[in-house]
C-alpha cells in the first residue's frame, strides 16, 4: 500500500490513476462514472456578468482588485482558466459504468492486486512489467514513427536491443538504468490526436475506464502491433493481456483512492484529469 | 568623475532587484526541504502526535499558497461573482484552503520517510511577476512531474496552481464545481465541501 507516490500536491493525483501503461487504459481500475450531461456551462468568460452585488463583494481586499480581474484570465493562456471541456453526450450510462468500475475496483481488483502483492515479491513484478513492456515496443515504436518522432523511433529501438540482450529478454532495463534512455510512451490515441483529431466524445468503458472516441480507435488501432494479440488461442491473448494490466495494477494500489479522496465529484474529477492529461501527452 | 557616479548609479540599480526578492525556486524548496525534515523527525513518530505533525506541517505550507486566488479560479468567474455572495466567496475560501491542506497532509503523511523533490527548473515570464516551477517527485513507478505555478503577491512568491502530470488541479476542481452549480445552489456546494472536510477528518481519525 505504499506505492503511493509522495507527490506534493495531494490532491490531483488523477492523471496517475489513467496514465502508466502505454496503452492509455494504465489500470483497469478506475474508472469514472457517470454524470454530467456536458456542460451546458454558461459561458463564463465571456459575458461580463452583471454584477448585482455591490462592487466591494468583486475584491474582498479592495487594493487587489485589479490585479486580481487580471489573474482571473490570466495565468499562462495555455491553460487559462477554462477547463478543457470534452462532449459527454452518454454521461447517464457513463455515470453508471463510472460507479460499476469503482465497486469492480474495491470489491475484486483490488482485493486480488493485494493477495497478489502479498504472494509475488515487487522484484518479480517488476520484472513482468519491464518484460511486457519490451514486448510492446512495436506499438510505441510505430507511433512514434507515425508522429514524425524519428529520434525516439531510434531510441525505442535501441532500448529494445538493449533491453532483450543485456536485459535478458526485457526482465530488466538497462536501457534506462545503465544508458539512461528513456520511453517514449506513444500510442495511436496521442498519435491521432497529433494529426489534428479531436477527442470525439468521452466514453466510459466496463473494466477499463475512462476513454474517449478518439482514444478508443487508438486503443483497437494500437492492437494491430501489439504482439500479444497474435497468441492463438484468441483466449491467451486475452487473458495476458489481462494479466499485464493487472500487473501494472498491483504498483498502483492507493492512486485511485487517492483521486477520489480529493474529489468533490469524482465523476467529473476522472473525466477532466483524463482528459487534461491525454491532451498534455499529445502535445507533448 | 561624472562617469564613474553613472557607473555607480548603474550598478546600484542593476543590483538593486536582484537583491529584493527571493526567486520562485527558493521559495518552494526552503518549505519543502523543512516538511521533510519534519517528517523525518522521529519525535513524531508516535501516533498519538499525528496531530501535532500535521499542524507544524501545515504552518510551513499554508504561506506558500495564495488561497484567494485558487479558490476564486477553482469556482471559475462565473460563478465566483454571480452565485456567491459575498460572505459565500470567504467562507469558500477558507473551506476550500482547509480542504486542500488535508488532502495535501493525507498525501505525505502516507508516505515512508525520504520524501524526494528535484527542481527542475523556473521560467519567469516578462513582467517578472509570474514563474513556472518544474519539479519531479521519483517514485517507485518512476518520476511524477509537478509544475507549480507562482506569482509575486505582495513581494511574496505564491502558488496559485499546480500541475501534476499536466493536470491542473484548478481546472480540475472548476470542472467539478461547474457541475455541481448546475443543479446545486451556493449554498448546497458549500455544505458538499463541509461534508467533505467531515469525511476526511473521520478518516483520519480512522487511519490514524
Amino acid at each position: 500500500m505504499h506505492n503511493l507516490k509522495p507527490v506534493l500536491t495531494s490532491v490531483c493525483f488523477l492523471l496517475l490513476v489513467f496514465g502508466g501503461g502505454n496503452t492509455h487504459a494504465g489500470g483497469a481500475q478506475l474508472n469514472p462514472v457517470a454524470k454530467e450531461a456536458q456542460e451546458a456551462e454558461p459561458a463564463a468568460t465571456k459575458q461580463t456578468p452583471t454584477k448585482e452585488s455591490p462592487a466591494e463583494d468583486l475584491a474582498p481586499k479592495k487594493g487587489d482588485d485589479a490585479e486580481f480581474k487580471d489573474e482571473f484570465d490570466l495565468p499562462e493562456g495555455e491553460a487559462s482558466v477554462s477547463p478543457v471541456r470534452v462532449a459527454d453526450p452518454l454521461a447517464p450510462i457513463n455515470r453508471i459504468t463510472f460507479q460499476v468500475n469503482d465497486k469492480l475496483y474495491f470489491w475484486l481488483l483490488k482485493p486480488a492486486a493485494q493477495g497478489y502483492n502479498f504472494v509475488i515479491p515487487k522484484d518479480f513484478r517488476l520484472c513482468v512489467s519491464n518484460f511486457f513492456s519490451n514486448v510492446l515496443t512495436p506499438v510505441r515504436l510505430a507511433n512514434c514513427l507515425l508522429q514524425g518522432k524519428f529520434k525516439n523511433a531510434g531510441t525505442e529501438v535501441a532500448r529494445f536491443f538493449v533491453n532483450t540482450t543485456f536485459g535478458i529478454l526485457g526482465l530488466g532495463d538497462p536501457g534506462k538504468v545503465v544508458f539512461n534512455m528513456d520511453i517514449s510512451d506513444e500510442d495511436l490515441g496521442q498519435t491521432l490526436g497529433r494529426w489534428g483529431f479531436g477527442n470525439g466524445f468521452y466514453i466510459v468503458w466496463p473494466v477499463v475506464g475512462p476513454s474517449t472516441i478518439r482514444e478508443s480507435v487508438g486503443f483497437f488501432g494500437d492492437l494491430w502491433v501489439n504482439p500479444i494479440q497474435y497468441l492463438e488461442p484468441a483466449a491467451a491473448a486475452v487473458s495476458v493481456g489481462a494479466y499485464r494490466r493487472f500487473n501494472d495494477l498491483s504498483f498502483r494500489l492507493g492512486e485511485y483512492e487517492a483521486v477520489k479522496a480529493a474529489a468533490i465529484e469524482p465523476y467529473t474529477a476522472v473525466r477532466d484529469g483524463y482528459i487534461q492529461f491525454r491532451n498534455s501527452l499529445v502535445d507533448k | 568623475m561624472k562617469r564613474i557616479l553613472w557607473v555607480a548609479v548603474l550598478l546600484l540599480v542593476a543590483t538593486v532587484p536582484a537583491v529584493k526578492a527571493e526567486q520562485p525556486i527558493e521559495a518552494l524548496k526552503g518549505p519543502i526541504d523543512e516538511v521533510v525534515q519534519i517528517l523525518e523527525d522521529p519525535q513524531y513518530d508516535d501516533p498519538a502526535r499525528r496531530g501535532d505533525l500535521r499542524g507544524k506541517i501545515r504552518s510551513v505550507t499554508n504561506p506558500m499558497f495564495d488561497f484567494e486566488l485558487i479558490a476564486k479560479r477553482a469556482t471559475g468567474r462565473y460563478h465566483w461573482e454571480n452565485s456567491f455572495t459575498s460572505q459565500q466567496r470567504q467562507e469558500f475560501t477558507d473551506l476550500f484552503a482547509e480542504f486542500l491542506g488535508n488532502n495535501y497532509l493525507t498525501q505525505i503523511s502516507g508516505t515512508v520517510k525520504g520524501l524526494k523533490v528535484e527542481y527542475i527548473d523556473e521560467t519567469l515570464d516578462d513582467s517578472g511577476k509570474r514563474a513556472k516551477v518544474r519539479t519531479k517527485v521519483p517514485g517507485d513507478n518512476g518520476d511524477v512531474a509537478v509544475e507549480y505555478s507562482m506569482w509575486l503577491r505582495d513581494g511574496n512568491w505564491k502558488i496559485y496552481d499546480v500541475y501534476v502530470e499536466g493536470v491542473s488541479l484548478v481546472q480540475n476542481y472548476q470542472s467539478q464545481f461547474r457541475s455541481l452549480f448546475e443543479k446545486e445552489s451556493a449554498a448546497q456546494v458549500i455544505d458538499r465541501l463541509k461534508q467533505k472536510i467531515k469525511d476526511q477528518v473521520e478518516q483520519e481519525k480512522t487511519s490514524g
